[in-house]
């Protein structure tokens, strides 16, 4: 029975096989798979798997949802309107009573941090942060997130609570 | 890269029009950008698959209105500034926009594709 033909996805399968049996030869096995290639006398394909590849990997690596930036901006939005109102009704003449004042520290700290998390994630998996690559952007969302809800608690407990 | 450009190319190969279209529509909106990552172009061209898009670049290069040349990531993710023809002349050793020289052999190659005039 004659061989079909390989396609680039094939390619792509056999050089990322490659490339995960041994990660630490990344480099070395890219450029031994593109001399394979052109000694073949088929440099386009190597070119056009490469492509590929790059794309796919980018596609893998964003993995977070598309969600993510406008949740951001929803949670951001909702928190400050929510302080608005609480100005507005200071200024009506209104105060927040003491018992209140850990939820409205609560709500402000939660808010913040859900907002910098969805907004970390969304910029580090779109590469907006070059500091972070694109890498977990999961892990470096909520990392931020429960960063930001800490430091918001343990100084609004200093300032505003005792 | 014109439009007429893109149009003769369309009329030559037919099996790859929808895809240079979505090029051309892609290149209209990003006038100004002289470097193509495939990846950003991947993010943001819906409706073609990353084969489709890799054909349709290749078939820009071998009409010379694009270069494709490679870089390499560095350990932080981002591109080094270095360009190579041929990820074979990536040497072990490179310098990253800091200028502190990194190990290559774990990095990944990115093709990116430069505007030719």
């Amino acid at each position: 029975m004659e061989e079909r033909p390989k396609s680039p996805a094939d390619y792509i399968h056999e050089l990322n096989s490659r490339i995960l049996e041994n990660p630490t030869r990344r480099m070395l096995i890219i450029q031994e798979f593109y001399r394979e290639r052109v000694n073949a006398g088929d440099r386009e394909t190597a070119d056009i798997v490469l492509t590929i590849r790059s794309m796919m990997m980018d596609a893998n690596e964003r993995n977070v949802p598309s969600w993510f930036q406008p949740a951001g901006f929803c949670t951001g939005i909702l928190t400050l309107l929510f302080f608005m109102a609480i100005v507005l009704i200071s200024i009506l003449g209104h105060e927040i009573p003491p018992t209140a004042k850990f939820p409205v520290l609560a709500v402000f700290a939660l808010g913040c941090a859900f907002s910098v998390s969805f907004l970390t994630g969304d910029a580090v998996a779109s590469g907006k942060i070059p500091f972070f690559g694109n890498q977990n952007p999961l892990a470096i969302s909520a990392t931020g997130g429960v960063a930001v809800l800490i430091i918001i608690l343990t100084i609004g407990y200093y300032i505003y609570l005792k | 890269m014109s439009q007429i450009n893109f149009e003769d190319l369309a009329n030559e190969h037919p099996e790859h029009k929808r895809a240079l279209r979505k090029l051309e529509e892609w290149r209209r909106r990003h006038s100004d950008v002289h470097i193509i990552d495939p990846k950003t172009l991947a993010r943001e061209v819906q409706g073609v698959d990353a084969t489709a898009l890799a054909l349709a670049l290749t078939l820009l290069v071998k009409a010379g209105l694009l270069r494709r040349v490679y870089k390499v990531t560095t350990p932080s993710g981002v591109l080094a500034d270095g360009e190579f023809d041929d990820p074979t002349q990536i040497p072990p050793r490179l310098p990253d926009r800091f200028e502190h020289y990194f190990d290559t052999a774990e990095s990944d190659v990115v093709p990116v594709f430069r505007m030719v005039a």
